[in-house]
C-alpha cells in the first residue's frame, strides 16, 4: 500500500481519487490534480459542516430537540472555554474562534475515514488557517487601541526602543509560523506513521491480517483533537494579548 | 558515501536528542502541574490550560525538528540506488 515515491520520503495511503482510476499527474488550472488534493478535501469537510448546521437550524425551536441540543451544547462549551481563557471580550470572537475549532477538529478526523486524506497534513492549509489568526490578531489589536497605540506597545520601555522593536517584530513573524509548523507536523507525522504500519501489516497464513495500526489510529485520534484545542487556545491567547484583555482580566 | 552516513545519522539522532530534551520539558511541566493540583485542587482548570500551552509549545520544537528531517530524508538516495553503486564496486 505504502509506497515510496522517487525520493523515498512520501508515505501516502491511496486516496477515493486513486481508487477511480484518475491519474493525479494530470493538470487542472496549472497544478497537478494531486496538488489539489488538501483543496478538495478541505471543501467536502467545509460542506460537511454546513450541512451539519443548515439541519441543526433549520427549524429552531424554543425547547430543542435532536441536532439543536447538540449544536447548542458545542456552542455553550465554547463560550464557557474562551470565557476562561479571552475574559470579558470572548463574546466578540467565539463565532471567529469555534468556527476555526470545528473546522480544523474535523480536517484532522478527516483523515482517518478510508480513502480520504486531511487537508492539514499540507503546508498549504495550515499557513493559510496561521494567516487567518495573524491578520485576526493585529486588527483586533489596532481596533481596540488605535494604530499609534497598538504600535506603542512593541517599543515598551522607551529607552530600549532599538532593541525591543525588532524582537517583538520576529516575535509576532514567530507564532504564526511555530502555529502552522506545529499542526502541520503534527498531522503529518501521524498519517506517515499509520500509512507506514499499514505497509508493515502482517498477515495470518497469508490471508488475514492483523491490524497493528490500529493503536496509532487511537494515539491520532487523541492527537487530532489535542492539536485543534491547542491551535485555538494560542489564537484565543494571541487576540486576548492583541486587546490587552489577558493583563485586565487575569486577577479573577 | 561518507556524505550520506552521516546525514543519515545525523537525522536520527538529531529527532531522537530534540525528541528526548522535549520529553524532559514536559516530564517535568506535568509533574509540577500534578503537585500544584494535588495541592489546591480548586485551580486545577487554570493549571490544565497552562499545562497544555506550555506542552504544545516545548513540543513544537520537537515538531520543527521532525520537518527538518523530513526535509532531509528527500536527500538520501533510495535503498535500490545504494544497492546499484555498490554493485559497481
Amino acid at each position: 500500500m505504502a509506497e515510496p515515491s522517487s525520493g523515498g520520503a512520501v508515505y501516502e495511503l491511496p486516496s477515493f481519487l486513486d481508487i477511480l482510476g484518475v491519474d493525479m499527474h494530470r493538470h487542472f488550472l496549472g497544478l497537478p490534480l494531486h496538488e489539489w488534493m488538501p483543496i478538495i478535501m478541505s471543501l467536502m469537510v467545509g460542506i460537511f459542516l454546513v450541512a451539519i448546521s443548515l439541519t441543526a437550524t433549520r427549524n429552531l425551536k424554543i425547547f430543542p430537540d435532536g441536532m439543536q441540543v447538540f449544536v447548542e451544547m458545542i456552542i455553550e462549551w465554547f463560550e464557557n472555554f474562551f470565557g476562561s481563557v479571552m475574559g470579558s471580550i470572548a463574546p466578540r470572537y467565539v463565532p471567529f474562534l469555534g468556527t476555526l475549532f470545528l473546522y480544523i477538529l474535523i480536517m484532522n478526523l478527516w483523515g482517518l475515514i478510508p480513502l480520504m486524506h486531511s487537508p492539514t497534513n499540507k503546508l498549504n492549509t495550515t499557513i493559510a488557517l496561521a494567516i487567518c489568526v495573524f491578520f485576526q490578531t493585529h486588527i483586533t489589536g489596532v481596533k481596540k487601541h488605535g494604530a499609534w497605540g497598538y504600535a506603542k506597545h512593541f517599543a515598551d520601555p522607551w529607552w530600549l526602543a532599538p532593541l525591543m522593536v525588532p524582537i517583538h517584530i520576529a516575535g509576532e513573524l514567530a507564532r504564526p509560523l511555530s502555529l502552522c509548523l506545529r499542526l502541520f507536523g503534527n498531522l503529518m507525522g501521524e498519517d506517515i506513521a499509520i500509512a507506514i504500519l499499514i505497509g508493515l501489516t502482517p498477515f495470518i497464513l497469508k490471508v488475514v491480517p492483523i491490524p497493528i495500526h490500529s493503536i496509532m489510529v487511537f494515539l491520532a485520534i487523541l492527537f487530532s483533537i489535542i492539536q485543534a484545542v491547542v491551535f485555538v487556545l494560542l489564537s484565543a491567547i494571541y487576540i486576548g494579548g492583541a486587546a490587552g484583555a489577558l493583563s485586565e482580566d487575569s486577577k479573577h | 558515501m561518507i556524505y550520506f552516513a552521516a546525514l543519515a545519522i545525523a537525522i536520527g539522532f538529531g529527532l531522537a536528542m530534540a525528541a528526548a530534551g522535549s520529553a524532559l520539558g514536559i516530564g517535568k511541566a506535568a509533574m509540577a502541574a500534578l503537585e500544584g493540583t494535588a495541592r489546591q485542587p480548586e485551580a486545577a482548570n487554570d493549571l490544565r490550560v497552562t499545562l497544555i500551552i506550555g506542552a504544545a509549545l516545548m513540543e513544537a520544537l520537537t515538531i520543527y525538528v521532525l520537518v527538518a528531517a523530513i526535509l532531509l530524508m528527500g536527500k538520501l538516495p533510495a535503498a535500490e540506488a545504494i544497492i546499484e553503486v555498490l554493485k559497481i564496486r
